[in-house]
């Protein structure tokens, strides 16, 4: 017991009865102020007060829509605070049985998990675990991220460990995977699936999995990653054949450079392979892609993406749906307001943005092209345009429009670090650190260009270089995407001494 | 507003001690009167000043409020977090108007601040880009760009469904005062950034935040770190391509002031045409008893500028 719960058993009683004693007075003026009272006495961390202070006004204001909040509050503090996991779990539970199909639900089944797995209830937890997060993997939910759920899902699976119960790991995932095989979470819950039989030694249930991850989402990361860690397991245990697979993404890569003609037969070549495997439909929707790319109608390909669910049983692949939805939506937006404005400088940004994410290079530079006629001056167009071509590999259209963004902005840091850039995917490591260092000379800040610098100095071998641009950007972006990258080529560079390790 | 204030609470408490000790007696209706007493300014919850330059939209929302006074006293550190996350000039709307931040800098010291820090985690290029470096300072206050962790201190996030704990900016947890000064924006994720959200720039560690779940994330944000005043640059609202622009921006020439988040939020969101329910981190935070975001339920005073 803390020291707080031990006031808590002896002044509760009296304290609660004076809350309460006052209590209908002061809800006549404000039914939220024990809420709030609570709030204040949990910022000087008077648990054992604002207990009873959330208490009190769950007690006299039981309809109140802040209920489930102070409730939450109260659950947390016996969480977190006294660790008495009896009392947040029954405070959690209420939460849920009170507030169905809502936020609430999902956030306290969540805790309710946690406090059941902290008494290692691993059997009580996974029966919490295991409607939620067969809930979300199907239809998702607006509060949380793919990351989040899978995080459960983690969760759910220790549960099983713990208890040895792999057969209800891979019921959870089979059942999930066959109620919706094109959910957004489908091609981590496939992969999850095979690794789950891999952990049990069952390698040939776990190569049969590991294809469909290749058959059904070749477009996702696992997908590569299955071809990558467990390539020859495959061809050893199913036979399964990479020539298709590799066919498919050759045809990815032309199709993101503007080869589309030879995309197009690359992908036909899958289609005429793999008959009516899932390779197919995401095969369909790339062609679909394509055509999009060359002739830029944005209205065609969602009408397509939003009738998917028809057309492609498996998703699109491993294509984030929402996402494209997202920014044909805004080609659409831009279009409109590019009507009924000629001159609207904003809206060929709008659309050389959503067709450059898409990757509809061309189309891109077409908006760009005519933003810059607009407004020569605009930086944005040109160092867009400099990329746009750069996706093409069109390296020296690319430096040529840099160049110009450094004649229109030449204090910019940027114009010089995307110069650079230019510089470095042609082959010219020489002129793309003169222009990283001229980046660095107009702003010394400017954290690309020292992450840069750090990386092509570690592939040239010069490690003490690389090692003090690598620091450089630590410590001004230690928060930056890159600085994950950052500290993993330092590690390498710096490889902990004898020292440093532990026996 | 009218809640139990530290001052009222040590009240209660010492006529608890007696009661506890034995006596029997406390004195409720003095306690209910200290309650139910607001000032006039207490009755206000959002001053919207309309139609005149950012610096006067802002001296005037701020007056309609009860004065800068009510909220800075002599001798306070206060603690001003503008938003400032992309490299654009002020024009672009990204980033919070610098006579907005000089307003509120000047009225500050004028009323006897100590000392008016400017701080948020981003970019030095972006502090200096948008003016606010130059312009803060010149007005007398200390910029802080926060890009290290040792800048931060973490804190539990006891009424968060999402958060466990958060790292926010020191400066902000040592501050008297702290005024929240964002920009109206649309936002890409959350389809507007408006107050709540951009005390992102408070917080280390965004990336959980987006890998998480950021609407719930910008509620649980809120529930810990509650600014005393805020401030909504709505001079110029960007409409597209938020929350780093370039994008549509509208001049809606006005400056929005309060102490609730929520309703501030609330308020705003209308002028993009957004119902502030529909925006999900308003309604989260409204869930978890951070503000009100039914506008019927305020006290809205909306004041000509010219």
């Amino acid at each position: 017991m803390t020291r707080d719960m031990m006031w808590l058993s002896k002044g509760s009683t009296v304290f609660l009865m004076l809350l309460l004693w006052i209590l209908p007075v002061r809800t006549l003026a404000n039914n939220v102020t024990m809420f709030e009272l609570g709030h204040e006495l949990l910022e000087e961390q008077n648990y054992a007060e604002a207990l009873l202070a959330y208490e009190a006004f769950v007690k006299e204001n039981s309809q109140h829509h802040l209920v489930p909040a102070a409730r939450w509050t109260m659950a947390n503090i016996y969480l977190t605070i006294n660790e008495e996991y009896e009392t947040a779990a029954g405070l959690f539970r209420q939460i849920v049985n009170e507030n169905p199909d809502t936020e609430w639900e999902i956030f306290a089944c969540d805790r309710l998990g946690y406090c059941l797995e902290e008494q290692e209830k691993w059997g009580e937890a996974a029966a919490v675990h295991e409607p939620l997060v067969r809930e979300l993997s199907i239809s998702g939910n607006d509060a949380v991220t793919l990351a989040w759920i899978d995080g459960l899902k983690g969760r759910l699976l220790s549960c099983y460990r713990n208890m040895e119960d792999h057969e209800s790991i891979i019921g959870v995932y089979e059942e999930i995977l066959s109620e919706n095989p094109a959910a957004p979470s489908a091609p981590q819950d496939q992969y999850n699936l095979a690794q789950t039989y891999l952990d049990i030694d069952n390698s040939k249930a776990a190569a049969e999995n590991f294809v469909l991850v290749v058959e059904r989402y070749p477009v996702s990361n696992y997908a590569q990653r299955v071809n990558d860690e467990h390539g020859e397991m495959l061809t050893s245990q199913v036979g399964y054949d990479w020539a298709t697979y590799s066919t498919f993404q050759s045809g990815l890569t032309l199709g993101q450079t503007g080869q589309y003609e030879e995309a197009l037969a690359r992908f036909e070549e899958v289609i005429k392979v793999k008959r009516d495997a899932g390779m197919v439909y995401a095969a369909r929707f790339q062609k679909e892609l394509i055509e999009y790319r060359k002739n830029g109608d944005a209205t065609a390909l969602r009408e397509k993406v939003a009738s998917s669910s028809d057309d492609y049983p498996f998703g699109l692949g491993g294509v984030n749906v929402a996402q494209l939805d997202n920014l044909l939506g805004g080609i659409i937006e831009a279009q409109e307001a590019i009507a009924s404005n000629p001159d609207d400088i904003n809206g060929y940004i709008q659309l050389g943005q959503c067709y450059y994410f898409t990757q509809a290079y061309g189309r891109a530079i077409e908006a760009y092209e005519k933003g810059v006629v607009i407004a020569p001056d605009n930086s944005y167009f040109h160092n867009m345009l400099g990329y746009s071509y750069i996706n093409l590999q069109r390296y020296d259209e690319a430096i040529s429009s840099f160049q110009n963004l450094i004649d229109v902005a030449p204090e910019d840091p940027n114009s010089y670090d995307s110069m650079a850039e230019g510089c470095c995917l042609k082959g010219d490591t020489t002129a793309a650190i003169k222009f990283y260092e001229r980046a660095l000379a107009t702003d010394s800040s400017f954290s690309n260009s020292y992450y840069m610098l750090g990386q092509i100095y570690y592939e040239r071998g010069d490690n003490e270089k690389a090692i003090a641009h690598l620091e450089r950007y630590l410590e001004i972006d230690a928060a930056g995407f890159r600085a994950q990258n950052a500290q993993g080529l330092l590690d390498q560079l710096n490889p902990p001494s004898s020292d440093d390790v532990e026996p | 507003m009218d809640k139990i204030s530290r001052r009222e609470f040590l009240i209660r408490g010492a006529a608890l001690g007696l009661a506890y000790g034995g006596l029997g007696l406390i004195s409720a209706p003095n306690i209910l009167r200290a309650v139910t007493e607001p000032t006039p300014s207490d009755r206000l919850d959002l001053a919207v000043a309309k139609g005149g330059n950012p610096t006067d939209n802002t001296v005037k929302a701020i007056q309609a409020l009860g004065g800068i006074e009510r909220f800075v006293k002599k001798g306070s550190k206060v603690v001003l977090k503008p938003n400032c996350l992309a490299a654009n000039p002020p024009d672009m709307a990204s980033t919070t108007n610098p006579a907005v931040m000089v307003a509120v800098v000047k009225m500050c010291l004028q009323a006897g601040a100590r000392e008016v820090v400017v701080t948020s985690h981003d970019p030095e290029r972006s502090f200096q880009i948008s003016g606010i470096t130059e312009a803060c300072s010149g007005a007398g206050a200390r910029v802080v760009v926060a890009n290290s962790r040792d800048l931060y201190q973490s804190v539990p996030v006891l009424r968060g469904r999402l958060l466990q704990n958060v790292e926010i900016i020191k400066e902000i947890l040592d501050a008297d005062v702290f005024v929240n000064i964002p920009i109206a924006k649309h936002h890409s994720q959350t389809d507007v950034t408006l107050s709540m959200k951009n005390l992102m720039g408070i917080n280390w560690n965004r990336a959980y935040f987006h890998q998480n779940g950021l609407d719930q994330a910008i509620a649980d944000l809120n529930t810990v770190v509650k600014p005393d005043l805020i401030i909504m640059d709505a001079n110029r609202i960007l409409l597209t391509n938020g929350p780093g622009g370039p994008g549509q921006t509208r001049d809606e020439k006005t400056v929005i002031a309060g102490t609730d988040p929520v309703a501030i939020d609330a308020y705003t969101a209308t002028l993009f045409d957004r119902v502030p329910r529909d925006i999900r981190h308003i309604r989260y935070a409204y869930e978890f008893g951070v503000g009100e975001m039914n506008l019927d339920k305020l006290n809205i005073k909306e004041i000509a500028v010219n």
